[in-house]
């Protein structure tokens, strides 16, 4: 027996419940895994993208601001420059000192950040100089000519330069401008640049940024907290002071550069160059502020991330949860199926694939539930096959034995009345009564043996062409003293056809129809005839008995069949008869027929193939069988007592065999021996074994009975397995028997 | 223009003002002291409370000013200082000639000082750019102006040989601007005569001085003193026919015949940056000395005429106002 699955004896919905959540949970977190990736990398690339555009627009964005400060700062000073070229616009020959003076004064007071301004003629000597502060000169004749300021004015038309700061302190810066004849006199004006702070305070750098404005040493020209640029605050180590001053004249940065401002705050820095001046715009934004879109974007992207992800844990739990549940209804009702609840029936709304698989396993169960009942009732219907037979087996050992006990005691009758000595006319008599029991006896084992060996599946037909004729003889002289016995009147038809068929199996078959005829017919005829159909011979025995019910004609054919209405003799047969008739008829492939009516009598017909005569006819001898099946086989009795001897020897020869005595296996050798009777008791005690194995080598072909005294169990050994053993005394009827058997079985091993 | 301004100021100063703001509840004092009577300095005490508002410090609203006027007497100066300093106050601005002695007392607050004078040269600061370490301010360039207005004295009047310079020889660095006057003169070929005017009875004094000199001008230097005492001082030069010029509009005003000078209306609404640099944490030494970066020429017309003078074209090229 096979180990119980202890699984299957936890609580289906334990089991469920527990593959429910394992599977969910692997779902869910399927889902919610995909979702995750999807999210992040989808969150990612976004957010990284998001970022370099922010990036790249916050950097434009502040490199625009310092472009548009620069912007401002040049077009202060181009706005200075364009007012003082007028002072020099006319050639310095057309206008006179007063006009001169006068609109240099004009100017002086337009220009808030001038403070002084020369006018040089065109040698470049310094005709007129006003000031806000210092004294006015007229006509200095201080020789601008030969400085480089005044060369570069009047070849590039105007000469920024350097920023120095007067007094220590307040950034001025010399501008000069020079006519573009020359005809036209020159312009030197000192610019304070501390004026400058109203433009660099309204330079609006982002919300809280600022700009700077350096000069190319680095050094702070203007600033929002003018303070610094008032005490030369020193900036140029700036890291934002650096790159500006790295980067080339014409082009801004590409990004922002990361530094500290003076109070050491973080900023990020763009910067643009004023290279016509040799100064540069510096921008401070706090990093904080820059930044912020950015945080904001990364805030905004986990936030997503996050919500994309509940969103995801929300769905994948009510997915999971509405997959798991169909499966759930289907582990159940499986389960509940496979508990034996086959009628249960498993009910998944929908049309989907989880609904067809539920409909799949209730048609299952439907099937099984059918399969099962059908299987009940096979069950049922074998049991009570089973029992019927029983039942018939327990009638016929019950009748059989009373059957079998009938001739017994008429035999021991007759031999008791042998023995007291009865007179010749009497013996004689005795001995016919004596043959008639023998033969009833004989029958009956006869048909006792058939069916055990029908049921052995030992009967191996043989078949082969003959002719019917002899057949039909034999079965006339067969039952010819049966039939006159009863007063019958016997019809044995004949004909000149050949049949293929096994001859013996064929007599045997057609001497039960006969023997069931003659027993069943009180008076009247019983008739075998022979008649040719379509290449079948039909051989027909017809009575005119009582008939059979046609209620029962079905069941005749089965074992121990007895019609309830014997005939009148009282004979009775084992009712194995037509059992074995059907038994035959199937291996030889015959058809039987029943024709028969209560009242009508019975025809049973059989029809066997007609086939062309072949040249040798087979002999008739084997159609003797039942009369003395021992006829022509030499047998030999082996015992060293006489009188046990004698009375198997007797026997034997009975039935026809030639039998021989022999004490010893000696006195055998070279006889010709088909069957040996031999007495174990007889041969030297412990050498059975070593006898019959030693007669075996010599002839495998010898069918031998064994006979002992020993009242202990039987155990034959190995070499003498197959070897029927009979226990002494032996009633010549087990004798028969075991003879029959030996002699029907294959000779030797 | 002017709002522009005030945003831009209040701008780039949000850091300091926002952190004397957001104080709530704490009221911050600090002092004005100057040894002119109150009068003398209405107009620009005014800017100088609009320079606080713009610095979103709001006199009465968590800042308190309190005033010490020593009304021509310097000797209370010192003692005004003190009061102040146990008043409470954060830091103290001190105007005109009181700046030395209030120096002197070495007091424990910073100190924004408003002076006429060079405060190098007056030893009120080491540097225009690092001015020592609890002491900052704004100077009107008075000495440098001097000599310009020599220059226009003379190119106004023909002839100009000889200028009275009228001052106030406690006016710290006075001693400078006579030199600077001396200096200026002999370039421009003009004789320079001092005339100290130490107080009210010495303008009336000077008159005997001026009659004897009988200069073609008269030079008042500008300060506290002169601004107090401007009524008098033109009643005596007008007595002796003798042209005014001064530093601020508002001895045109009062009849001068002309005046050149800072604006002081900004450089007071200035001084309001300092206070909130200082309040907001900053070192005095580290916030430079500033110095006015706008001057106006204001000419009077009527003056003009009353002493037959005509000017020229050269010099309304000039003039930022012309009063009638």
């Amino acid at each position: 027996m096979k180990p119980v699955d202890r699984r299957s004896f936890v609580h289906p919905g334990h089991f469920i419940r527990r593959l429910g959540h394992r599977l969910s949970i692997k779902v869910a977190a399927a889902i919610v895994g995909v979702a995750a990736l999807v999210l992040v990398c989808a969150g990612g690339m976004s957010l990284w993208l998001v970022l370099g555009a922010q990036m790249r627009t916050v950097t434009a964005l502040h490199q625009l601001q310092a472009a548009t400060a620069a912007e401002r700062i040049l077009r202060f000073v181009d706005e200075l420059e364009s007012h003082l070229r007028w002072l020099i616009a006319p050639s310095w020959s057309s206008t006179n000192e007063d006009d001169r003076r006068i609109d240099a004064l004009r100017t002086l007071r337009a220009l808030a950040p001038v403070s002084t301004l020369r006018l040089l003629d065109p040698q470049g000597q310094e005709q007129l100089r006003v000031s806000r502060l210092g004294p006015d000169v007229a006509a200095s004749g201080a020789d601008f000519g030969r400085t480089d300021a005044y060369r570069a004015a009047r070849r590039q038309g105007r000469h920024v330069g350097p920023v120095y700061f007067q007094d220590g302190s307040e950034p001025y810066v010399t501008i000069h401008l020079g006519g573009a004849s020359a005809r036209q006199g020159s312009v030197v004006a000192d610019v304070n640049l501390k004026l400058i702070w109203d433009i660099v305070a309204a330079s609006h750098i982002g919300e809280a940024g600022r700009m700077l404005l350096v000069d190319d040493a680095g050094r702070l020209i203007s600033h929002p907290d003018i303070s610094l640029v008032l005490r030369r605050a020193d900036v140029s180590a700036l890291p934002q002071v650096q790159a500006a001053l790295a980067s080339s004249p014409s082009g801004d940065g590409t990004s922002l550069v990361a530094g500290r401002d003076l109070e050491g705050q973080k900023i990020l820095s763009a910067h643009a160059r004023l290279p016509s001046l040799g100064w540069s715009v510096v921008t401070e934004l706090p990093r904080a502020e820059v930044l912020a879109p950015v945080y904001a974007s990364i805030r905004l992207s986990i936030v997503a991330l996050l919500g994309g992800l509940t969103a995801a844990i929300v769905c994948g739990v009510l997915i999971a949860r509405h997959m798991i549940r169909p499966i759930e209804t289907l582990t159940a009702g499986a389960a509940r199926i496979g508990a034996g609840a086959l009628d249960h029936r498993i009910t998944i709304a929908g049309s989907d694939e989880f609904a067809e698989l539920g409909e799949r396993f209730n048609e299952m169960a439907g099937s099984l539930q059918a399969e099962r009942a059908t299987l009940e009732n096979k069950v049922a219907q074998r049991t009570q096959e089973l029992a019927r037979a029983n039942q018939a087996k327990s009638r016929f050992l019950a009748s059989a034995s009373h059957d079998l006990r009938q001739p017994l005691h008429a035999l021991s009758l007759f031999v008791d009345e042998l023995h007291a000595n009865p007179t010749r006319e009497r013996r004689a008599r005795l001995n016919d009564k004596l043959a008639e029991a023998v033969d009833s006896l004989n029958g009956m084992f006869d048909a006792i043996l058939d069916t055990s060996k029908i049921e052995a599946d030992a009967i191996k037909p043989a078949l082969s062409r003959f002719p019917v004729a002899p057949l039909c003889d034999a079965l006339r002289v067969l039952f010819a003293p049966a039939a006159s016995a009863k007063g019958l009147e016997l019809e044995i038809g004949s004909s000149g056809l050949w049949i293929e068929s096994d001859a013996l199996l064929l007599q045997r078959i057609l001497q039960n129809l006969m023997a069931n005829a003659i027993r069943y017919t009180d008076k009247g005829r019983v008739a075998l005839s022979c008649s040719d159909h379509d290449g079948q011979l039909t051989i027909a025995v017809t009575d005119n008995g009582p008939g059979i019910p046609t209620e029962m004609q079905s069941d005749i054919f089965g074992e121990f069949f007895r019609a309830p209405t014997p005939g009148q003799s009282g004979e009775r047969g084992l009712g194995l008869g037509l059992f074995i008739v059907a038994s035959f008829a199937r291996l030889l492939n015959h058809t039987i027929g029943l024709d028969s009516a209560p009242g009508r009598g019975s025809t049973f017909a059989i029809r066997v193939p007609i086939v062309s005569p072949v040249a040798e006819p087979l002999p008739a001898g084997g159609l003797q069988r039942h009369a003395s099946f021992g006829q022509g086989r030499h047998a030999a009795v082996l015992g060293d007592d006489p009188a046990a001897r004698d009375a198997a020897t007797g026997l034997l020869r009975s039935w026809g065999f030639d039998v021989r005595e022999a004490a010893s296996p000696a006195e055998l050798e070279s006889a010709p021996v088909d069957l040996l009777i031999a007495d174990a008791d007889g041969i030297a005690a412990g050498g059975v074994i070593a006898t019959i194995t030693a007669i075996r080598v010599l002839r495998p072909a010898l069918r031998i009975v064994l006979l002992t005294g020993q009242t202990g169990a039987i155990q034959p050994r190995e070499a003498c397995a197959d070897i029927d053993m009979l226990r002494k005394p032996v009633l010549p009827i087990a004798l028969r028997a075991a003879v029959t058997k030996a002699m029907a079985g294959p000779a030797g091993p | 223009m002017r709002n522009r301004r005030e945003l831009l100021i209040m701008t780039a100063c949000a850091a300091a003002s926002r952190g004397i703001a957001a104080t709530p509840g704490r009221v911050r004092r600090i002092g004005w002291l100057t040894a002119q009577p109150a009068a003398s300095l209405v107009p620009y005490l005014d800017a100088l409370r609009e320079g606080l508002v713009e610095q979103k410090l709001v006199p009465g609203e968590g800042i308190e000013i309190l005033y010490r006027y020593g009304d021509d007497r310097m000797d209370r100066v010192p003692a005004l200082a003190r009061e102040l300093v146990e008043s409470g106050i954060e830091l103290l601005m001190v105007q005109g000639a009181a700046i030395p002695d209030v120096l002197k007392l070495g007091l424990p607050v910073p100190i924004i000082f408003v002076t006429s004078a060079d405060p190098i040269s007056a030893g009120f600061a080491k540097s225009l750019s690092q001015p020592s370490r609890d002491c900052t301010g704004v100077t009107f360039m008075a000495f440098e102006l001097l000599g310009k207005r020599l220059e226009l004295l003379k190119e106004i009047i023909p002839g100009l040989g000889r200028v009275a310079v009228l001052g106030n020889p406690h006016h710290a660095g006075s001693d400078i601007e006579r030199a600077s006057s001396e200096e200026a003169g002999h370039r421009l070929g003009i004789a320079i005569d001092f005339i100290a005017t130490p107080n009210s009875g010495a303008v009336l004094a000077a008159r005997a001085d001026l009659a004897g000199l009988r200069p073609d001008a008269i030079s008042l230097l500008p300060d506290g003193f002169a601004i107090a005492h401007r009524k008098a001082i033109m009643a005596v030069a007008n007595e002796e026919r003798i042209p005014v010029i001064s530093g601020w509009p508002v001895f045109a005003q009062a009849g001068a015949l002309c005046t050149y000078g800072p604006r002081l209306s900004l450089i007071y609404r200035r001084i309001a940056f300092f206070v909130a640099r200082i309040l907001a944490g900053a070192r005095p030494g580290d916030l430079p000395v500033e110095r006015p970066t706008q001057f106006e020429l204001i000419l009077n017309q009527a003056a003009a005429r009353s002493f037959n003078l005509t000017f020229s074209r050269a010099i309304l090229a000039r003039a930022d106002e012309v009063i009638e």
